[in-house]
């Protein structure tokens, strides 16, 4: 699904945020990305997104090069992506409702697609309830499940969330890392970047940390930090 | 894993076109409102400007319209032969003229006629042809062109030909009147220049003002998969709108000042105070009719203009990522 080979990302500033990193993730797979600030893990994400591409060495994302795809045909890849960010990005102006169908929306899908995708993702985060209502009535933990439906009703092959427990309580967190784990199970390739240390150790997944920009440990089944398993 | 979608597929839906220009629509109306102020000035800046080239067309018809009342034989030229031209080479020789491209009437002038008309001019008082014992006059044609600027080329082509002895015509007229228009010209094309400049900036800078208010909007849209020119949309709609809206400014502008012309109207002398006491305004005014013609031709003029100033604004400020 995900392959890195010797990935270098260096920004104009001189600053070198990714330094020959190797991954690979297989369909299905479930992925902790951990590190400290800096480490290279939204630099890492945004490479899966064709934000950015990468100084040296080859990205594959769903069988496709990413630096060499063309830029007319980036929407397309990112049409089998979905993302999830920390400052979860809401529209304050739209309903639920209509914060989950401007994915598709955006795409051209027709008004009978997004009356019959839209309750299914809301039905899955369990948000389908406060369809009618607006961001600034919801509870942090009610916004990232909306950013999350968001991010499912396109039915991505590949999801990445970058830190999207990052301003949660811990309960909320938890019921938001166990909903990116039934999408999982369903056959979605999860990948996501935190620095929340109970919910790495408490799931067990493959854990892949980042240090100065380079891979420094890649487990099955670990946890925040080698010491403290 | 083979090419990415374009049409279904995981991830992918089929395009909807209508549903994607609801959309444009939509979202050009949800920003409209939410920055109203902008575009309230964006709107007045487009009916003015709408309004000015308006004006400007409306006042170069104007100018023709008076020099046709003024000088209603500027178009005419009066070419006399040399003597030893006969009537059959004169007619041959008409015949000709009528073929140029800017002619519109021809007449032949018999000399006898010529004469009667000297005679007439003259009031009988001196017997000419007792003077020189005979006719002095040659035969003539009376040349009639499309508009008094072709009467000026026409006679420059004729003068070529060897029959010709010369060409007469209001020449002095004629350069003046191509003087003033062509002035006209120049100053109503810089000013509208300067106008579509403005506009166009002011357009420019409530797209910006737009962009910035929709950074959310345009981040999300493109992080699931929106290609640039669906990113692009709404502002192209949105300068469309501002297009019409300015339009409709102008055409409702237009119908208030016909309707306040008609509770006035004004004095009787045609065209005399064009620049002086406003009463030619006035009358120019009467001779615009608010039909379909006009209604499209306004609506156009602010829909290019503004669209023209999105397609800039969009292609500058929103790049793909």
């Amino acid at each position: 699904m995900v392959i890195l080979r010797d990935v270098t990302v260096r920004y104009e500033n001189g600053v070198t945020a990714l330094k020959q990193v190797n991954l690979t993730v297989e369909k299905s797979e479930f992925v902790f990305l951990v590190g400290p600030t800096g480490a290279g893990k939204s630099t890492l994400l945004k490479l899966l997104t064709r934000e950015i591409v990468p100084t040296e060495g080859k990205v594959f994302v769903v069988g496709q090069e990413v630096s060499r795809l063309k830029p007319s045909k980036v929407p397309y890849l990112r049409r089998l992506m979905g993302v999830v960010f920390q400052d979860i990005l809401l529209l304050p102006d739209r309903t639920v409702w209509e914060n989950v169908a401007f994915a598709l929306r955006v795409t051209g899908a027709s008004s009978a697609e997004i009356a019959r995708e839209v309750p299914k993702a809301l039905e899955t985060v369990g948000m389908l309830h406060r369809a009618k209502s607006f961001p600034a009535e919801l509870s942090g933990g009610e916004k990232q499940k909306v950013a999350l439906a968001r991010a499912l009703v396109v039915k991505p092959l590949l999801l990445l969330a970058d830190e999207p427990t990052g301003n949660l309580d811990p309960l909320s967190s938890l019921e938001i890392v166990d909903l990116l784990l039934r999408i999982n199970r369903q056959g979605t390739t999860v990948i996501v970047a935190t620095h929340d240390r109970a919910i790495v150790d408490t799931y067990r997944k493959r854990v892949v940390e980042l240090s100065g920009g380079r891979i420094v440990r890649d487990e099955w089944r670990g946890v925040f930090r080698r010491e403290l398993a | 894993m083979g090419e990415l979608c374009e049409t279904n597929g995981a991830g992918c839906f089929g395009v909807s076109w209508l549903s994607l220009l609801v959309f444009f629509l939509h979202e050009a109306l949800i920003n409209l409102w939410r920055h109203r102020l902008v575009t309230a000035a964006t709107v007045t800046t487009v009916a003015v400007t709408v309004g000015v080239w308006v004006f400007f067309a409306l006042e170069a018809k104007a100018w023709e319209r008076l020099l046709i009342w003024e000088g209603r034989k500027l178009d005419q030229l009066c070419v006399f032969l040399k003597p030893e031209a006969d009537e059959q080479t004169v007619k041959r020789l008409g015949e000709q003229i009528s073929r140029l491209p800017q002619v519109t009437h021809v007449r032949f002038v018999h000399k006898r006629e010529g004469l009667e008309k000297l005679q007439r001019l003259f009031g009988n008082a001196v017997p000419l042809e007792d003077l020189v014992g005979h006719n002095p006059l040659p035969h003539a044609l009376e040349v009639t062109c499309q508009s008094p600027q072709a009467a000026f080329e026409c006679a420059q082509q004729i003068r070529r030909l060897p029959e010709v002895d010369e060409v007469t015509f209001p020449a002095v007229a004629v350069r003046r009147y191509e003087q003033l228009v062509r002035s006209l010209r120049w100053r109503n094309h810089a000013l509208s220049l300067l106008l579509a400049i403005i506009a166009f900036v002011l357009l420019y800078n409530a797209l910006r003002v737009s962009v910035y208010g929709r950074r959310h909007e345009i981040r999300i849209m493109q992080l699931v998969g929106a290609t640039i020119w669906t990113v692009r949309g709404p502002l192209l709609m949105e300068g469309l709108l501002y297009g019409v809206l300015g339009a409709m400014g102008t055409l409702g502008l237009t119908k208030l000042l016909l309707t306040l012309n008609a509770a006035f109207p004004p004095p009787a002398t045609y065209w005399t105070g064009l620049w002086g006491d406003g009463s030619g305004w006035r009358m120019l005014l009467r001779e615009v009719q608010v039909d379909s013609l006009f209604i499209s031709k306004v609506l156009l003029l602010g829909m290019g203009l503004s669209f023209l100033s999105a397609l800039f604004a969009a292609v500058r400020l929103v790049k793909a990522v």
